[in-house]
């Protein structure tokens, strides 16, 4: 993925270090590194987040479009996700190249937020109109483990996301006239506080660690990748990576998946609670910080 | 949407007839819900049965190796190709690549599927190729590449786990060196009963949305029996997460008997081949 390469004695350094429980930034096995989140940054998408793990950068912008719903679904409003893996993060994405891991990212989110995420939030008349979310992330920079910063940013860019208010329709034969309010301060938020994070565990050695750098990632044999919902529920799991794993070992992984990502979901509903209050005077960092 | 200008495309702005008929397949689903919480399946069978397997391989002669598998409606033929050499490559990798492709054929599912490959093919691509790199003894071939491809012609449901045991048999029986037999079987989970091998219908029903608090999806476990390694695990849906172990210990369960099945199939494979020696 990235143009970072190990020889055998980093490998081993990295290795001892996590069965030690001492990792070569100072985290212990089950610890993140800080996380730096900040809201609404986009002012022509309906709902943005930035968010930056480390040295993993992801800019996430969610617009908001009107679309007829799908026949089987006529109550239910509709999202996709877009994963761009820009050039400027690594250079093993310069053309095609970022396009594997995009296709896989954001499979993996809309099958991760598939269950949770109602989707009949985003009817406006069942069977003639429904709200489409874009949900369009891309990714800035990459320092290791993409799937965890690119959920936490998209989860965190959806609870942004506010929807135009309908101010009247007008039924005039099978047509349907929406009117919507032309105040861009009229809107309602979106309700997305149930969805899902990604937490990724790297098995390295013996132990797993959350959170890998792209060097643990390089010497781990294989990760898995755990959705997991503010009530500690899983709705998806996913294996990266050529390793295989014994029974007792997965279930310990995923145990323990889930307790982190209940901690990653608190932590992140109580920041973006401290966001909406904090709304009047904050200031804006951007890109420049 | 790229097309393929050599194909004759369909007109565009059909509907599949199948989408007028939501109420009455929304009906089956809950007949099929209803029998569940009786313990009865929609198939007869008992909820903790595999359905029956029809296991052919060498059916396609051009390939190394091959197979043909039947899982209930559920049909597919895998076939493996010699090990080559990877064009255009510069560098030097000291383990041999897969190259797995997965198609559902396009008259295989109740929807008419596109020729170009979709997200979900995709996805069942990946998960083939990750199931199966950890079976293949993948240092044997360095800087070469073997390619597997696997079409369905009928999609019954469980398709992604009757393709991972199609390409164990067809590897075994393309003499590709891997370090086990490889299989894999799927569950569906529809509140607390835990359903073997779910056909197409009860996929469906155990991937709709739960309105409440209750355990609803799939999981599927590729397995390799004599070295107890999970090769690749897959799940969807919403599920508590203390049922984990119960899920994986049913899985290893059914794959221990799965096992059983794939390798008396190779046996006798191995026994006809030797037999037909002896005659010439």
């Amino acid at each position: 993925m990235s143009l970072v390469s190990l020889n055998e004695a980093e490998k081993v350094y990295i290795i001892h270090g996590v069965e030690e429980n001492f990792r070569c930034d100072g985290r212990s096995r089950q610890d993140y590194r800080p996380l730096e989140l900040e809201m609404d940054i986009v002012s022509n998408a309906n709902g943005s987040a930035r968010l930056r793990l480390a040295n993993s950068d992801i800019l996430v912008c969610v617009k908001v479009e009107i679309d007829t719903p799908l026949p089987e679904a006529p109550k239910d409003g509709k999202v996709e996700y877009f994963v761009d893996c820009s050039a400027n993060a690594t250079p093993a994405f310069e053309g095609r190249g970022g396009e594997h891991l995009a296709a896989e990212l954001s499979r993996f989110l809309s099958l991760a937020h598939s269950p949770v995420f109602n989707l009949s939030k985003l009817c406006i008349v069942p069977g003639q109109s429904c709200w489409k979310l874009f949900v369009d992330v891309l990714i800035l920079e990459c320092g290791g483990n993409l799937f965890d910063a690119v959920s936490l940013a998209a989860k965190a860019a959806l609870c942004n996301t506010s929807l135009p208010n309908i101010v009247g329709t007008y039924e005039d034969g099978q047509n349907i006239d929406l009117q919507i309010s032309d105040d861009p301060f009229d809107t309602k938020p979106l309700d997305a506080s149930d969805l899902s994070v990604l937490v990724s565990l790297c098995k390295i050695g013996n132990s797993y660690v959350a959170d890998p750098t792209i060097e643990e990632e390089i010497c781990g044999a294989g990760c898995i990748v755990v959705s997991v919902t503010p009530k500690g529920n899983v709705t998806a799991v996913l294996k990266k990576g050529a390793g295989s794993f014994m029974p007792d070992t997965l279930n310990e992984i995923i145990m323990s998946g889930s307790h982190i990502g209940i901690l990653l979901n608190k932590a992140l509903n109580e920041t973006l609670t401290q966001d909406m209050s904090s709304n009047v005077c904050k200031q804006q960092y951007g890109f420049l910080k | 949407m790229p097309t393929n200008v050599y194909r004759i495309q369909g007109p565009d702005g059909t509907i599949p007839y199948q989408q007028y008929l939501i109420n009455k397949s929304n009906d089956a689903l809950v007949d099929i819900a209803t029998g569940l919480m009786k313990d009865v399946r929609c198939d007869g069978r008992d909820i903790s049965t595999h359905r029956n397997l029809c296991i052919k391989t060498g059916i396609v002669t051009q390939a190394k190796g091959s197979a043909y598998l039947e899982c209930g409606g559920t049909k597919l033929i895998c076939s493996v190709f010699d090990p080559k050499e990877v064009p255009n490559k510069v560098e030097y990798a000291k383990t041999g690549e897969l190259q797995c492709e997965f198609k559902f054929a396009t008259f295989s599912c109740r929807q008419r599927r596109g020729y170009t490959r979709d997200s979900e093919e995709r996805q069942l691509c990946n998960e083939l190729r990750r199931a199966l790199e950890p079976a293949i003894c993948r240092g044997e071939f360095a800087n070469f590449e073997i390619h597997i491809n696997v079409l369905v012609l009928e999609n019954d449901g469980s398709v992604l786990a009757t393709a991972i045991t199609a390409a164990g048999l067809a590897l075994m029986d393309g003499c590709i060196p891997m370090y086990d037999v490889i299989v894999a079987t799927s569950l569906g989970i529809y509140k607390n009963k835990i359903l073997v091998d779910p056909t197409y219908d009860e996929e469906i029903l155990c991937l709709s949305r739960a309105d409440g608090e209750e355990n609803r999806g799939t999981v599927m476990l590729a397995y390799m029996k004599n070295l107890q390694q999970i090769t690749e695990f897959a799940q969807n849906g919403s599920m508590d997460v203390n049922m984990f172990p119960e899920y994986v210990q049913t899985l290893i369960n059914q794959n221990c008997k799965l096992y059983k099945m794939v390798i008396s199939a190779a046996r006798k494979d191995v026994i006809e081949y030797f037999e037909n020696e002896t005659q010439e």
